[in-house]
């Protein structure tokens, strides 16, 4: 009754207060920790180039400065316990914000580039782990930039991670497909998002330490062997030259990138209970055999179509362009664009496909494919057998429907958007391959393609592709129902605007 | 001609009990029955106008045409109750046997195809029984007439469906007449114009035959065209088929009011008969209720403004012209139908227009026609049910607990249908990736291999690339034309269909094994 008597206030229910007030503090701490880790990484990069002083000068005080406000923030800042899935989404995109914010800062601080843009579009492409780079003369830049390109990648993949494997399950459940690859006998209860990050990051720094020593091993040094470690496991593909891993002609170091590639497509999930010794997660996830098969396949027909009689050199070649299109990492295999068309759609169509889930990986992704199969096989059996009831399953694990309806409308966002991409990069003067070629290969977070010359991009090229990698990291759902949300309320704004203009009219 | 079929439906010569249960075959046999007549025609064309001597091989087809039609429609009866898994090999089987019929002039006759082409005759059958349009044969204006009168009319067969030809001679079919109907025609359910299914299907062929000659009649009262070439062009624009008698289609002409002429008999034919026959029985507005079909004329209407500004913009050509050659093609790749109006100082070669362009033309190909006609493509009906879906996922994602409907004009849409359109859609993406790739690895450049199995799926005829208007399907390798005539048949039977009826054959001859 009182509730009803009282006068409707603009700011809302003491609840609405509250679950407002809760989503700014996760906003605020999420920045926080976006900020701190780029302020870590900016030290360690400053660190690593001490000798080439003005830039070192330069990221170590926006480092400074970046650790000690994120510091700051996470020590007085505490988060919703359960925020909504909104609050959720809003939280990530601020995150990508920072973190696209300081690390722009600090090319153009440290003197990497004097535009305004490639800053822009090379930081996002950084944290969006895609390989697109506009930055010229690499092998001149300080060792402290390079290494900081490179932590870029490190961190947007942790951060995707972190979002795609532990929040979104959480807080926005059915919205990430989470695969098989997780699962392990007897367990079936969900760990809470603080030990799911925990086993996140520990397999992820672990795989890294593991694959800078194997680089390392292969002949690299110290500074190559970290960066290339960085790009590989979050399938980035930056790299510290000109022609990437082909600078060091080396087969060991191409056969290193091919494992560890191949290694980054598998859930983190699943390699975290590998690393404890139970095995059986791979033979028991129908996830990971699924992924090995198409990556098998993928090796065999890529080395089939572009074979020269080479033997193991065309293995080698087959082999990595398989594992860094599946991966999504943007390392160029070698003369793709000259590859028959065969070859070409392929890698397009495994670029696309993408990798298990619980990766740093883009694309479609292993569960969402499993499923969208399942589901249009469920379909046909209903119109044979209307009255059965059918569920789809990934492995032995059942997908509810509203997950299969979060999939499917996924599998329409990611057409909308790869056939926008591809309309609006054919109005910048694309030839419609290459226009598509590159939309789903931004989209997917992966970068290069084949047969598409990455050269020199215009203004309108920059901002879809910029545009394409966002959606594609975020996972689609996180930016559209932040932009919906925004536009309803920069609505509702107007409509408020109007209605008290009436009402001061009166 | 109906009354003589429906009699050797259910009179047969063989007494009622050494007739053995089969309904495909019967449905076959009625099939193969109604083409006998095109055939005649098209011999008898053939003779009177003394172009080419392809006389006896269409006469040959007609006659082992007619008895194999007689045997199988005679020999064999339909079951008096069918389940809705004896549907889908039904329309499979009549399908294959039109196609395989279809192709017996083109390889009976060496001036065509002959035995050495046989492939090439099969993929040319395909093209006409799926309304697609697509063609391997070369210098067409050189062949006889009545040949090209049958290639004309497998399109006119086609475009309405064999198996609703024969559902409307068949006896009372029990509840299989209206799911063999939805198995073949496209549409979000069935819509009864009459208590019989088979009233139903005779109504949907009397308002096509009279879209056909309403076309004809308004072609031949252009100048420059004749009563051939406006009947032969009617029968593929109702179809939205879009073969021509001339290698240059309707460029042949050069004028302005046969390209009018045929936009508008294309558009009727995107658009649902069952609607038609609604209107010419007085109820206009119902074009108005249906939602997609009012969808579908504001896309043709904003595709056309976006192409005729890209092509004024870009291309330099006058204001005029880019709006004249804009609308032409976008009714031509909107509605499936598959004709060009390439001709001298015109932008008629859609495959050489700017790149954005194109993209717009590519999505045109896949969203099609409406529900309920004889268009190709996914339907407009699905692409709205789709938008709505993800609108809906969109709702869902920013608050989880609440429960969306997916509504169409005000219009709740059970789960099950927005499920078939989602389950249609992804098998829809799933042939095209596989049809892609293998036709991509079997040398067709990407371009040319996307778009050609965009058009295969779409029934729509020319594609981009390679195999543009100005050139045809040979472009693509022998096998490669196989693999596209399969999607085409893929395409027309909406995908689900076909895959049904596969795996229902498949298992009855693993059991009899």
């Amino acid at each position: 009754m009182r509730a009803a008597a009282a006068p409707p206030s603009r700011g809302g229910s003491s609840g609405g207060r509250n679950r407002a007030r809760g989503g700014l503090n996760l906003g605020l701490w999420t920045c926080s920790g976006a900020a701190a880790a780029c302020g870590t990484g900016l030290l360690a990069a400053a660190a690593a180039g001490l000798a080439d002083g003005a830039s070192a000068a330069a990221l170590s005080i926006l480092g400074g400065v970046c650790a000690g406000a994120g510091g700051l923030g996470l020590r007085r800042l505490r988060p919703p316990r359960h925020p909504t899935a909104r609050v959720t989404f809003a939280a990530a995109c601020s995150a990508w914000s920072v973190m696209i914010a300081v690390s722009t800062a600090a090319y153009l601080a440290a003197g990497a580039t004097a535009s305004l843009p490639d800053a822009v579009l090379e930081s996002i492409s950084g944290f969006c782990t895609t390989g697109i780079s506009v930055l010229e003369g690499l092998e001149s830049l300080p060792a402290g930039v390079l290494l900081w390109r490179a932590i870029t990648q490190w961190l947007g993949g942790l951060a995707a991670l972190i979002l795609l494997a532990a929040a979104l399950p959480l807080h926005a459940p059915g919205l990430v497909l989470p695969g098989d690859g997780g699962a392990v006998p007897g367990r079936s209860s969900i760990p809470d998002f603080g030990t799911q990050v925990r086993r996140l990051a520990t397999v992820y720094g672990t795989v890294t330490l593991v694959c800078a020593a194997a680089y390392a091993a292969a002949g690299m040094g110290a500074l190559d062997a970290f960066s290339y470690a960085f790009t590989t496991v979050s399938t980035g593909g930056f790299g510290n030259h000109a022609d990437g891993l082909g600078h060091f002609d080396s087969a060991a170091v191409e056969a290193v990138a091919t494992i560890f590639m191949a290694i980054a497509g598998i859930s983190a999930m699943t390699l975290w209970w590998v690393v404890r010794g139970r095995f059986e997660v791979l033979s028991r996830s129908f996830e990971f055999r699924t992924y090995a098969l198409v990556l098998g396949a993928g090796i065999a027909a890529l080395t089939a179509w572009t074979y020269s009689g080479a033997g193991a050199a065309d293995l080698r070649r087959g082999a990595f362009a398989a594992a860094a299109t599946m991966s999504s990492t943007g390392f160029e295999a070698p003369g793709w664009s000259g590859w028959p068309w065969g070859a070409q759609v392929l890698a397009v169509a495994l670029i696309a496909t993408g990798a298990m889930a619980a990766t740093a990986g883009g694309g479609f992704q292993m569960p969402r494919a499993i499923a969208a199969a399942r589901y249009a096989y469920r379909e046909l059996v209903v119109e044979i057998h209307p009255q059965t009831v059918h569920v789809v399953k990934i492995g032995r694990h059942s997908v509810s429907e509203r997950s299969l309806a979060l999939l499917n409308g996924y599998q329409i966002l990611f057409a909308v958007a790869m056939v926008g991409g591809a309309f609006t990069l054919s109005l910048a003067g694309r030839g419609l391959w290459e226009a598509a070629a590159a939309s789903v290969s931004a989209l997917a977070t992966m970068g290069p393609a084949p047969g598409v010359d990455l050269g020199a991009l215009g203004g309108l090229e920059r901002g879809v592709l910029a545009a394409l990698m966002l959606l594609g990291r975020l996972a689609l759902y996180p930016l559209v129902v932040a932009a919906v949300g925004v536009a309803a309320g920069a609505r509702r704004r107007v409509a408020a605007d109007r209605a008290d203009g009436r009402r001061t009219v009166r | 001609m109906r009354r003589a079929l429906r009699g050797v439906s259910e009179l047969s010569l063989l007494p009622q009990r050494r007739r053995r249960e089969n309904l495909p075959t019967h449905v076959v046999g009625l099939a193969l029955l109604f083409l006998v007549p095109g055939l005649m025609v098209a011999t008898a064309v053939e003779w009177a106008s003394n172009t080419s001597h392809a006389e006896m091989p269409l006469l040959v087809s007609g006659l082992v045409t007619c008895a194999a039609g007689l045997t199988l429609a005679a020999g064999f009866r339909p079951p008096d109750d069918v389940r809705p898994s004896d549907v889908f090999p039904v329309v499979v089987w009549t399908w294959l046997s039109c196609s395989l019929v279809g192709a017996l002039p083109y390889v009976l006759d060496a001036g065509t195809f002959g035995w050495s082409q046989w492939d090439s005759a099969l993929f040319e059958s395909v093209s006409g029984f799926t309304a697609s349009g697509s063609t391997v044969l070369v210098d067409i204006d050189s062949h006889g007439r009545g040949m090209l009168l049958w290639r004309q009319l497998t399109q006119w067969y086609g475009g309405m469906g064999m198996v609703v030809l024969a559902v409307s001679v068949l006896p009372l079919l029990g509840v299989g007449g209206q799911e063999l109907m939805r198995a073949e025609t496209p549409g979000p359910e069935s819509d009864r114009l009459a208590p019989r299914i088979s009233g139903t299907a005779k109504r949907l062929w009397l308002v096509y035959a009279g879209l056909t000659l309403a076309v004809a009649v308004a072609l031949f009262a252009v100048p420059g065209v004749g009563l051939y070439d406006a009947v032969a062009h009617a029968l593929t624009a109702a179809g939205t088929g879009g073969f021509s008698p001339h290698s240059d289609s309707i460029g042949h002409f050069d004028s302005l009011a046969a390209e009018l002429v045929m936009a508008g008999g294309m558009i009727a034919g995107a658009m649902s008969f069952s609607l038609h026959y609604r209107a010419l029985r007085g109820d206009w507005r119902a074009y108005r209720r249906a939602s997609d079909q009012m969808l579908f004329l504001k896309i043709l209407a904003s595709a056309t403004a976006v192409i005729a500004l890209l092509l004024w913009l870009r291309q330099g050509a006058s204001f005029g012209l880019s709006v004249r050659d804009a609308f032409f093609n976008v009714v031509t790749l909107a509605t499936s139908g598959g004709f060009h109006n390439i001709r001298p100082g015109g932008l008629g070669d859609f495959a050489a227009w700017t790149p954005p362009a194109q993209v717009v033309l590519g999505l045109l190909m896949l969203i099609g026609g409406g529900a309920g006609s004889t268009s190709g493509g996914m339907k407009v009906f699905r692409a709205q049910i789709a938008a709505a879906h993800a609108v809906r996922t969109v709702r869902l994602a920013r608050r989880p607990r609440s429960v969306v409907p997916v509504k169409l004009a005000g219009a709740v849409i059970p789960e099950q249908a927005v499920g078939r359109v989602l389950g249609f859609g992804t098998l829809y993406i799933m042939s095209f990736g596989v049809g892609t790739l293998v036709v991509a690895s079997l040398g067709a450049d990407p371009v040319t291999a996307v778009s050609g199995v965009i058009s295969a799926l779409s029934n729509m005829g020319p594609a981009l690339g390679e195999a543009g208007p100005s050139s045809n399907f040979t472009v693509f390798a022998r096998p490669a034309r196989l693999v596209l005539a399969a999607l085409m048949i893929v395409g027309r039977l909406e995908i689900t269909a076909v895959f049904l009826g596969a795996a229902v054959i498949l298992r009855h001859l693993l059991r009899r094994r």
